[in-house]
């Protein structure tokens, strides 16, 4: 399968780098395609919450940002990996524009997501909000597609070692 | 006066129950105690939001924020204002 890492291209560091380096490494070693895609927070839209992609039927967001393309590329990954600053508990603004969009643009597709929080100075309230919000999309929890099959994996570090660690968690399900 | 700053964390515009729940708000405060500007986000901002909406924040006495839940947190485009 392919792998689909995304991730902002303003937040890296070397614990992002640590991060990249290990995941990529572990999808070559597992046999898969790996890519990585860098979103410029210039160049995301924000979701609006029209909902067109979904009651549309066209699984196609209006927004015609660098997302557009990416949504088409998105839907051939067997995993997506996204890997982002945490910030006051949340995702950074690119990335969590393409998390807002990616839960109705992919709402029935069956495979595995996977996010990656980073930070030297994450506090125990912003490690447990970003796990606590982002962990309430699995399975049946999702009040807005209750269908939906696809799995999370959240996963919060703060340096090189517990990357490794999110590595072996990783690889049993990838 | 005190600065009471509001922010719609919308981007459905003049339908946004985010601007009702502001309004609600705003009827509570007098204007001739409060000066209450509003800041709305935007689904792009090329560069960063101005100095001067950022200046308005930060003098503010409080801020109020209405925004929808996106996945179960803070819209991207609200996120994206907080960073800046």
């Amino acid at each position: 399968m392919t792998v689909c890492c995304i991730f902002d291209q303003g937040s890296r560091t070397a614990l992002f780098d640590d991060a990249m380096s290990q995941v990529s490494a572990l999808a070559a070693e597992k046999g898969n395609a790996f890519e990585s895609i860098a979103l410029d927070r210039n160049e995301v839209a924000a979701c609006t919450g029209c909902l067109r992609c979904w009651t549309m039927q066209t699984r196609e967001c209006v927004s015609r940002d660098a997302l557009g393309d990416l949504s088409r590329h998105k839907k051939i990954c067997g995993m997506v990996i996204y890997l982002t600053p945490v910030i006051f508990g949340s995702m950074i603004s690119p990335v969590k524009n393409a998390w807002d969009k990616d839960a109705h643009l992919f709402a029935n597709a069956d495979r595995m997501k996977v996010v990656i929080g980073y930070g030297d100075t994450i506090d125990d309230e912003e490690e447990s909000t970003f796990l606590d919000t982002i962990t309430r999309h699995r399975g049946s929890a999702d009040v807005v597609h209750p269908d939906k099959k696809e799995d999370i994996k959240v996963f919060v570090t703060t340096s090189g070692g517990d990357i490794r660690a999110i590595c072996q968690e990783i690889r049993k399900v990838m | 006066m005190k600065r009471v700053c509001f922010i719609n964390g919308s981007l459905r515009g003049e339908a946004a129950s985010s601007i009702r729940f502001l309004q609600a708000v705003d009827r509570l405060l007098a204007d001739r105690e409060f000066e209450k500007p509003i800041i709305t986000v935007k689904a792009m901002m090329p560069g960063a939001y101005p100095e001067e909406i950022l200046k308005i924040m930060g003098s503010a006495d409080a801020l109020v924020v209405a925004f929808p839940l996106f996945s179960y947190s803070l819209p991207g485009a609200l996120m994206r204002l907080l960073e800046d």
